[in-house]
């Protein structure tokens, strides 16, 4: 189940990297695969993955970079990686004071 | 139980931190400076008699009844309007007192009706306290003069009768509606004898500038402005705290009982959101509750094509379950989900969750956050390490400067509208970013400084541009952005902002807002003292919702305006408890408390306390589920109290993905929209029948107390128990107190909250923990919960909605007062007097260019369908610029939006639509397909009449 087609998973896929593209840094691929990890289900990143494979086109290059980091990268091994960029995951706690 | 008396101070309490000390009638008394002898008098337990005092408004000295001595002093002077000093003398009660204040009510009581008995203010009448208080025993003048008794009475208002006969024209109503409500709706017309309070030009009170907020009513201590409800059933004798069920604000309110009948809703003084007032629904908009519309038997078919059968709970329950086990054997444990109310109560919510989550073994949990406030939660989150509001309502008292960008509190939040315009009449300045021209802009007493009409789908090159202007201008408040922000961020963001592409001056042709105009706003936010941001979905239902948040939260930082009273970050939240909602966990990749599923820490602290194992993967958003609804993958929804149908966008997708289930659950009070395409109903309970707690736009958490037993037999949280246990989870809560201290064992920012708390506290703001035990009004005092604040990028991205030859209008959406988001409650009020039907707003120029006049109906067309609606050709919007509201079904308003939304959060972009407008000569195939389906899919197979739709 992919939640979307192709051509929507790519739409949104392509939103998310155009913001982070204008973000400082050379990380906008990592975090558009963090964000995926953070908000898409597994199915949807999946099919994003497979039509990537599938030598789907249109995507922002930061999206096309971001599927290769999810089909190699566990999320746990991205959470590090962003760690050690100094980025904040999409997976951190969102309100705690405490 | 009986009934909650709050003393009545006569006078407002005085902010002073100075102290002076008096003697009243021999007794000592110290009180702040500025506090009148009435009121000290009161706080000493002393009552000085009065008539035209009370303590929601000022002082005005016009009945002359509470008069007293003064030692050293001439006269006789009103005790209202006299302000303490230190060493008085002063005497409350004296033979020369007397004889005054007897005087004073035989005038009264000569041009008064003597049927105390009959009177519906028999029993809670000041007058006659009054009458008594002063032991009036004759009228001397007799009753044979001229007086008033033969005037008519005005009844056009729905909920409450105006009887001029009864008047003692002490202005109290005047002055509510000018102090309190600011809608400066009354006068006394006519001077002496022909004094006579006068709605707008005399005219009746539904047909005046009176928007029923009933602070009128209130305030008057006769009979002369009285509920219809006190009038028909008599006066109350029990009351019970409770809290609004209907917006963001979260209003307390007494609710006033005989038995289990509901006789009025009075705002509660020591409400803290609210502070004593309230709008028409809240106050007057209740009785959707014993509306002969309402559903109280559960129902289930085996297809939305066939009437509907009444069952009883077992089988309901038991048929709903076995249908969810089913899909999921069938189609995989993805392959159900459901949707939590943002109208129930957190522990209801919190519930609805868990089942999900533990019973349906998945995350596929979403709530109506997602398609309002979700971009808030992400931008604040990203930008402060919290994703909610920064500041409680109280802060505006201490605003200088306030921007209202993309909400119309007047409308959407209407007490804390009337709160904003008492410190706008005090001086505050006001910057207003809306296409449309909202009644703050101008409006008795108030205009806003900067109205800056920019061009939907703009937010972010505005607020981006106004950023331009406060760092080219050297207004950055460096000293906190050193102390408090990412310095390195700071810089990146700052050197973005300077570049001229983002100058008003560049920004002009794109956004429509005129350069000078948008760099003296800016100028003004940034240097016109303490500035507070209050939004709404004007800033968040756009494809760079979350971006727009997140400029918001830029400015704030850039110029310090953030971590004490007056100033902040507030999301106008539409919803009694969408707040409360998000907190409890209702999105599909956060557990409550906002920690992420995969976060194992978290996850392992549900897992043991709930014996099941948790997904660590996010589950399917709503818009999500609709499109795996489409493909064949989701089958089955459990919808507690939300009308996805008529509220979301792009209405045929939803009806295409809810007809495409095979077991569609909703509990609800009525027959909604989407029950159209229910397979099973189970009736919900109202706020009156059940306890809980909601939690308001100032991340308040506050009691929800039961006044009458369930019409449907059980509290929504019962229901959800039973279905969970009728799904093999079992669930075995005596009382929602038990399922707030599940909440409070496992959300750390909840951790100090309890029923017991809320009892003693009133209500508590998270975060409440051992650090902040009675909760936390303002957040970010010492530091971001993030540590530092952090700066981003805020690009400006044009959305993907064009206009063009064949949709050159834009068309943006919004609410008004008398109706309620889908208007499933007050559509079935007395409050469809206000508002029968959805209007098209549409500029006098673009009505011409198509031949439309005011009235007409007129077909509005989008790429994604056309519906038809009436014109209302104004001025409020600019040219090229259309507005509606979407309280009607029958209006179909989200027929014509689009599928585009905020890319962090899905968020729909229902503020952007490309449209055109032609005149038209009746309802579009889709409204009259819609229509019939509808009347369809509300027949109940019993020997009652088939049931009318909702409208």
């Amino acid at each position: 189940m992919s939640a979307g087609s192709p051509e929507k998973l790519v739409h949104m896929a392509n939103q998310i990297a155009q913001f982070f593209a204008t973000q400082p840094g050379d990380t906008a691929a990592m975090r558009v695969a963090d964000h995926l990890n953070s908000f898409w289900t597994r199915s949807m990143r999946e099919a994003f993955i497979a039509h990537v494979e599938r030598g789907g086109g249109g995507l922002e290059p930061a999206a096309r970079t971001a599927a290769d980091i999810l089909r190699s990268a566990s999320p746990r091994t991205l959470d590090r990686e962003m760690a050690a960029a100094h980025e904040p995951s999409g997976r951190l706690p969102g309100d705690d004071a405490g | 139980m009986s009934l909650i008396r709050e003393i009545d101070y006569g006078t407002p309490a005085s902010a002073s931190e100075a102290e002076v000390t008096l003697t009243i009638d021999g007794q000592e008394v110290t009180v702040p400076a500025g506090t009148s002898i009435m009121r000290a008098a009161q706080e000493m337990g002393t009552a000085i008699p009065k008539l035209c005092a009370t303590d929601m408004m000022d002082a005005f000295g016009s009945c002359r009844l509470c008069l007293v001595e003064i030692e050293g002093r001439a006269g006789t002077p009103a005790s209202c309007t006299t302000p303490v000093a230190p060493g008085m003398v002063v005497s409350t009660q004296t033979p020369k007192l007397a004889k005054l204040r007897k005087g004073v009510m035989e005038l009264y009581i000569s041009d008064h009706p003597l049927d105390c008995l009959t009177c519906a203010a028999n029993g809670d009448c000041e007058l006659q306290d009054m009458a008594g208080a002063v032991g009036l025993r004759e009228v001397r003048y007799g009753y044979d003069g001229d007086n008033h008794l033969a005037e008519a009475k005005d009844e056009s208002n729905p909920y409450f009768t105006y009887d001029p006969s009864k008047c003692i024209v002490c202005s109290r109503c005047v002055r509510a509606c000018d102090e309190v409500q600011g809608t400066f709706a009354l006068t006394i017309a006519g001077r002496g004898f022909e004094s006579r309070v006068s709605p707008s030009q005399s005219e009746p009170f539904l047909s005046s500038e009176c928007v029923s907020c009933g602070a009128c009513v209130q305030a008057c201590p006769t009979a002369t402005l009285t509920e219809k409800s006190v009038i028909e059933i008599g006066q109350p004798e029990h009351s019970v705290v409770t809290t609004c069920a209907y917006c963001g604000v979260g209003c307390a309110f007494k609710a006033e009982m005989r038995g289990e009948e509901l006789v009025r809703m009075v705002p509660y003084k020591e409400g803290p959101a609210n502070r004593g007032h309230s709008c028409v629904k809240g106050r007057f908009a209740w009785g959707y509750a014993n509306h002969k519309e309402r559903i109280t038997k559960p129902m289930i078919r085996a297809s939305i094509d066939q009437p509907w059968r009444e069952v009883s709970w077992e089988e309901a329950i038991s048929h709903a379950a076995s249908e969810f086990k089913r899909i999921q054997a069938k189609y995989g444990r993805q392959s159900v989900g459901g949707i939590t109310s943002s109208r129930c109560t957190n522990e209801e919510t919190f519930l609805v969750q868990k089942l999900i989550r533990a019973a349906f073994g998945n995350n596929n949990v979403d709530t109506c956050a997602r398609v309002c406030h979700s971009p808030t939660g992400y931008g604040l989150k990203t930008t402060f390490g919290t994703s909610a509001g920064t500041q409680d309502f109280d802060s505006v008292e201490d605003v200088e400067v306030a921007v209202i960008i993309g909400a119309n509190p007047t409308d959407g939040h209407p007490v804390f509208g009337s709160r904003l315009k008492q410190r706008l009449r005090e001086g505050a300045r006001l910057i207003v970013i809306d296409p449309r021209r909202i009644d703050l802009v101008r409006t008795p007493h108030i205009e806003a400084d900067h109205h800056l009409a920019l061009r939907p789908g703009t937010n972010v090159a505005v607020l981006t541009a106004m950023a331009h202007v406060i760092v080219t201008e050297g207004l950055v408040d460096e000293a906190f952005v050193r102390e408090r922000c990412d310095l390195d961020e700071f810089h990146d963001w700052a050197e973005f902002v300077s570049q001229p592409r983002y100058s008003p001056e560049a920004t002009e042709p794109l956004t429509g807002v005129p350069a000078e105009e948008l760099r003296a706003a800016a100028r003004l936010y940034a240097t016109g003292g303490n500035a507070a941001i209050y939004y709404g979905l004007g800033v968040t239902e756009h494809s760079q919702g979350s971006t727009a948040v997140m400029a918001i939260a830029n400015l704030a930082m850039a110029t310090g305006n953030i971590g004490r009273p007056g100033v902040g970050v507030n999301p106008l939240r539409g919803q009694n408890n969408v707040q409360g909602s998000c907190d409890m966990g209702s999105f599909p990749h956060e557990l409550s408390g906002y920690r992420h599923v995969s976060d194992d820490t978290a996850r392992t602290m549900f897992e043991t306390l709930w014996g099941v194992d948790i997904d660590p993967e996010p589950g399917l958003r709503i818009t999500n589920m609709l499109d795996a609804a489409v493909e064949g993958a989701f089958k089955g929804i459990y919808i507690q109290g939300e009308d996805i149908l008529q509220s979301d966008p792009n209405t045929r997708h939803v009806a295409a993905g809810l007809a495409a289930m095979e077991c569609v659950v909703v509990q609800d009070l009525f027959l909604n929209e989407t029950a159209n395409y229910a397979h099973v109903f189970l009736p919900g309970s109202t706020f009156l029948e059940k306890n809980g707690t909601f939690t308001n736009a100032e991340r308040r958490i506050q009691m929800v107390r039961k006044v009458m037993t369930p019409k449907n037999g059980y509290e929504d949280w019962e229901i959800t128990q039973l279905l969970s246990n009728a799904l093999g989870y079992p669930m075995d809560y005596g009382h929602p107190s038990k399922i707030m201290d599940e909440i409070a064992r496992l959300t750390p920012t909840f951790a100090g909250v309890s029923f017991e708390a809320l009892d003693k506290h009133g209500s508590i703001q998270w975060p409440c923990n051992e650090a902040k035990p009675a909760g936390t009004p303002v957040m970010h005092m010492e530091g971001f919960v993030r540590g530092k604040g952090k700066f981003v990028i805020t690009d400006y991205v044009p959305t993907d909605e064009k206009t063009g030859p064949r949709f050159p209008l834009l068309l943006t959406t919004g609410r008004i007062l008398s109706q309620y988001n889908v208007g499933a409650q007050t559509r079935r009020t007395a409050n469809v007097v206000w508002h029968e039907e959805d209007l098209l707003e549409i500029h006098p120029h673009d009505a011409e260019d198509r031949g439309i006049r005011d009235g007409d109906w007129v077909k509005l067309q989008s790429r994604a369908g056309a519906t038809t609606l009436r014109a209302r050709v104004t001025d409020r919007v600019t040219p090229g610029v259309v507005y509606t509201t979407f309280h009607h079904p029958a209006t179909q308003a989200n027929v014509v939006t689009t599928n585009y939304s905020d890319w962090a959060t899905n968020c729909p972009e229902y503020k952007v639509t490309a449209v055109q407008v032609a005149v038209s000569n009746g309802p579009t195939e889709w409204q009259e397909r819609y229509g019939d389906q509808a009347m369809r899919s509300r027949r109940i197979a019993r020997e009652e009449p088939v049931l009318e739709a909702g409208e």
